[in-house]
């Protein structure tokens, strides 16, 4: 195990090296300049753009504001972000917990929402409702996510004013426990966008893993020595989570890409805003600094989801 | 006579409790701006965005405020701010600013004459890329006479020495960072200690800013409480915030949102003015090299065909109907130097396809585009994605032309690389949009020729006319206010006569408000200012309106 370990957070390394060297180089090749806003206004001296890029070093060749930035990444900083007037680490401080409680509310509804959804289904193939409940989620599948946050945006907040339109507090709204509640109250609609799409996509793979299950030899075995239903369906549950844990690796980053869209639409302070704002703003240490960031969460989620997976399947542990 | 006192101060304390100066409204509330962005910066001399503006803008106070007439020549109408009064030299070269003795710090330390000095240096600071620091070019030295007097001494006299030399936001000496340290990444930056009516609270970067009234503010305590900005990226969301009764204001309604406005009680549509203009500018060097005359712009004959046959005022009424407004030159109509009797091209599609004639393009019979020595008259309009208004005007625009001969191509770019691109003169054709002030002065960077000392720095078309820059520079020297406005017209005749520009729109601005806030005529260069009179009717208060406790 622990040598899986030990070649698995290689293997991040190198990931996380290449996703930031990509990442640095592509930024910088797009045309634009970070000092944008100067530019614009109308008598801002030439010569201000000028110092601006000389003050953060964009001046200087590619390869050298690499090194300078490994150099200080390796030193733990990620450099000022020039855009938001504060070091790159203050900006991702502030919003990677709330990017973080947005992604584990939305993981936690879809994962445990679309496993008992899809085990269902799977162990109840033939029953109509099970039919149904498949296609529904087929249907949400092919609905962007964009357009199911607007959906929900417009119908339960606005119109019914069950939830509020967006941001992550009422304004000056209670503190304490009142205000945890107030916090769950504005997560419910942006995490629930993100749950929906999720669970569907899980529903489905966990269906079909349930069925092959169903119809595994241990199952009918089990069934001969009359094995109550519930205790053969708990176990062929464990056989079947194989592939959907696998998949919840992989479905991580397309959560984080979901995420950004969701942030901006429900006025959600986290990374993914962060992150596009940086984008837009050409502000080059924060786009580094929150692919690092959210490279390494994407690198041990999927570690994670690797550990779940040998947890779940005890056969692959003996291949070790 | 014991009984009479019990009721007078009965009456001053339900005074200070509810409304205080009946004539100012009454005092509390919170006032909770929507807005697509977060502040940019706090300090005056860092910002760039009208966020960043609005918020630096209640914390900051300058010398004098521009009265509501916007008259920016001499000192008419301006009202005292941080100088109580100032006294101009007999021979107009020099204006001493008394500071009030009253105005503090919002960390109790006094305003002193040495803060101006801090503050113009920030300016002057390229460092910095305040837009202020060219307008002060004139400016020659600074004397400071005593802790509270300082006298600016001009090198040259002009109307608008007085409207520059009041826009200068002092700054807490004390709390700026020790020489050659940037401003941008001083404490004081995020602090925002400023000398406004408002003071910051906290700031959430991308999600909300709170700042709540001085109450022993030496111009009195602003009527509302607190202002809150509250971020929502999604224009969508920030409006349907303001449905929903979350957000109190919304400060650019786009027109289609107007009937959905209507259908809120509690909203009210203000109109709220702009300073903004769009237009099409051509290019007049050659976008491959710039050394070069443009192939087809170098033409004023080509200009004027083009500039012909496009029909402005029906192109405004078909984007925006009623909701915005042709131009007439480089100027919006709230500028006091506005005139909208200068003379305009006609639109006269059939004038300008017999000047295309003329000039030997002749129309080709397969495409219906015109042709000379077998190249196609074609050329690309470069356009911001992040404008819709500006797409709709270059496509429709692009079909008029078309009925001429013309092919306009349109490219759309990404805000950061149309500024590139702009910037680098690689277009034919620029959708460009100025958002300017109440003073002409801004022609000087934007369309007059370019000059090593920074005039022209944003004219990437490369327009360049010695008379225009001479009618320009001889409005900004003029004394006497009759003959520059004389000057400026002058100016706004050569620029269009010459076609340099299809001068197309300036939007008649809309901002959606609670309906229960109360305020004065909305300032359209910059509506913030007027929001420490702004006030919450008693009867119409909302939770959010009760008074905040002390942190």
């Amino acid at each position: 195990m622990i040598r899986v370990l030990r070649s698995r957070l290689l293997q991040a390394t190198a990931v996380v090296l290449v996703v930031v060297t990509t990442c640095f180089a592509l930024i910088r090749l797009a045309p634009g300049d970070p000092f944008f806003a100067a530019l614009e206004e109308p008598g801002v001296p030439p010569e201000s753009a000028a110092l601006l890029r000389e003050q953060f070093g964009y001046d200087r060749p590619l390869t050298d504001q690499y090194l300078r930035f490994l150099g200080g990444v390796v030193r733990g900083d990620l450099g000022w972000s020039h855009s938001r007037g504060r070091p790159v680490s203050a900006v991702l401080r502030e919003v990677l917990p709330n990017t973080a409680l947005l992604m584990a509310s939305a993981l936690l509804l879809g994962l445990v929402g679309g496993v008992l959804l899809g085990a269902w289904q799977g162990w109840r193939a033939e029953s109509r409702l099970a039919a149904a409940t498949d296609r529904l989620a087929l249907v949400v599948l092919s609905i962007p996510e964009f357009v199911v946050a607007l959906l929900l945006a417009l119908g339960p907040a606005l119109a019914w004013g069950l939830f509020p339109i967006g941001g992550m507090r009422t304004e000056f709204g209670p503190r304490g426990l009142a205000g945890i509640v107030d916090v769950l109250h504005h997560l419910a609609l942006p995490a629930f966008t993100l749950a929906l799409v999720l669970a569907a996509i899980v529903a489905r793979h966990q269906r079909a893993a349930m069925r092959a299950v169903r119809d595994a030899e241990f199952v009918r075995a089990s069934r001969a020595r009359g094995t109550r239903e519930r205790t053969i369906a708990r176990h062929a549950l464990r056989n079947a989570l194989v592939p959907v844990l696998t998949l919840t690796g992989v479905i991580l980053p397309s959560l984080l890409g979901g995420a950004v869209l969701v942030e901006r639409i429900f006025a959600w302070p986290g990374m993914g805003r962060t992150m596009v704002d940086a984008v837009l703003g050409r502000d080059y240490p924060l786009v580094a600094g929150g692919v690092i960031v959210s490279s390494i969460g994407v690198v041990v989620a999927t570690l994670i989801a690797d550990l779940a997976v040998l947890w779940a399947d005890p056969r692959l542990r003996t291949r070790l | 006579m014991r009984r009479l006192s019990r009721v007078l101060l009965a009456a001053a304390a339900a005074a200070a409790c509810v409304g205080g100066d009946p004539a100012r409204g009454p005092v509390g509330g919170t006032v909770i701006i929507a807005a697509a962005a977060d502040a940019d910066a706090l300090l005056p001399p860092l910002v760039r965005t009208s966020q960043g503006r609005l918020v630096s803008e209640l914390l900051f106070d300058r010398l004098a405020e521009i009265g509501p007439a916007l008259n920016t020549f001499g000192d008419d109408g301006f009202e005292p701010r941080l100088a109580r009064r100032w006294r101009w030299s007999a021979d107009s070269l020099a204006i001493s600013f008394e500071i009030n003795p009253a105005a503090r710090w919002h960390d109790g330390q006094p305003v002193l004459g040495r803060d101006l000095l801090s503050g113009l240096a920030a300016i002057r600071d390229p460092a910095n890329g305040s837009s202020l620091r060219n307008e002060l070019s004139d400016l020659d030295s600074i004397a400071l006479d005593g802790d509270r007097t300082v006298t600016l001494h001009f090198a040259r006299r002009s109307l608008e020495q007085f409207y520059t030399a009041a826009r200068i936001f002092p700054l807490p000496t004390h709390l700026l960072p020790p020489a050659g340290a940037p401003l941008a990444t001083s404490d004081l930056a995020r602090q925002g200690i400023g000398s406004g009516p408002y003071r910051l609270v906290s700031w959430e970067p991308l999600s909300r800013l709170e700042l709540v009234a001085v109450d022993d503010h030496y111009r009195g305590r602003a009527r509302l409480d607190r202002v809150v900005l509250s971020v929502a990226p999604e224009p969508a969301t920030g409006l349907a915030k303001l449905w929903a009764g979350e957000a109190d204001v919304w400060e650019l309604l786009p027109a289609a949102d107007l009937a959905e406005a209507a259908r809120h009680a509690h909203v009210r549509v203000v109109p709220s003015g702009a300073f903004e203009y769009a237009f099409a500018a051509f290019n007049f060097r050659d976008r491959s090299d710039r050394d070069r005359p443009h192939p087809l712009f170098r033409d004023h004959a080509m200009r004027r065909a083009i500039a012909m046959a496009v029909d402005r005022p029906g192109l405004v009424r078909a984007i925006f109907d009623t909701l915005a407004l042709p131009l007439h030159g480089p100027f919006v109509r709230a500028q006091h130097t506005s005139d909208t009797t200068v003379r305009q091209l006609p639109f006269d599609r059939a004038a300008a396809a017999l000047l295309l004639d003329s000039l030997g393009w002749r129309l080709g019979a397969r495409d219906g585009i015109r042709r000379r020595d077998g190249r196609r008259l074609t050329f690309t309009a470069l356009v911001p994605g992040s404008s819709r208004n500006r797409e709709r005007a270059a496509v429709l625009m692009q079909e008029q032309l078309r009925q001429v001969g013309v092919a306009m191509e349109i490219e759309r770019a990404e805000n950061r690389v149309f500024t590139t691109k702009r910037m680098a003169g690689h277009f034919d054709v620029v959708f460009g949009g100025w958002l300017t002030t109440p003073s002409p002065r801004g022609l000087r960077g934007t369309w007059m020729s370019r000059t090593p000392d920074g005039r022209g720095g944003q004219n990437d078309g490369s327009y360049a006319s010695a008379a225009f820059d001479a009618a320009v520079e001889a409005g900004v020297a003029a004394m006497d206010p009759v003959a520059a406005r004389r000057r400026f017209r002058d100016a706004y005749q050569i620029i269009v006569d010459d076609a340099a520009a299809l001068f197309l729109y300036e939007p008649r601005a809309m901002a959606a408000v609670h309906t229960r806030l109360r305020m004065p005529a909305w300032r359209s260069d910059g509506w913030w200012r007027a929001l420490p009179e702004w006030s919450v009717d008693p009867t119409a208060r909302l939770p959010r309106d009760a008074r905040p406790t002390a942190p």
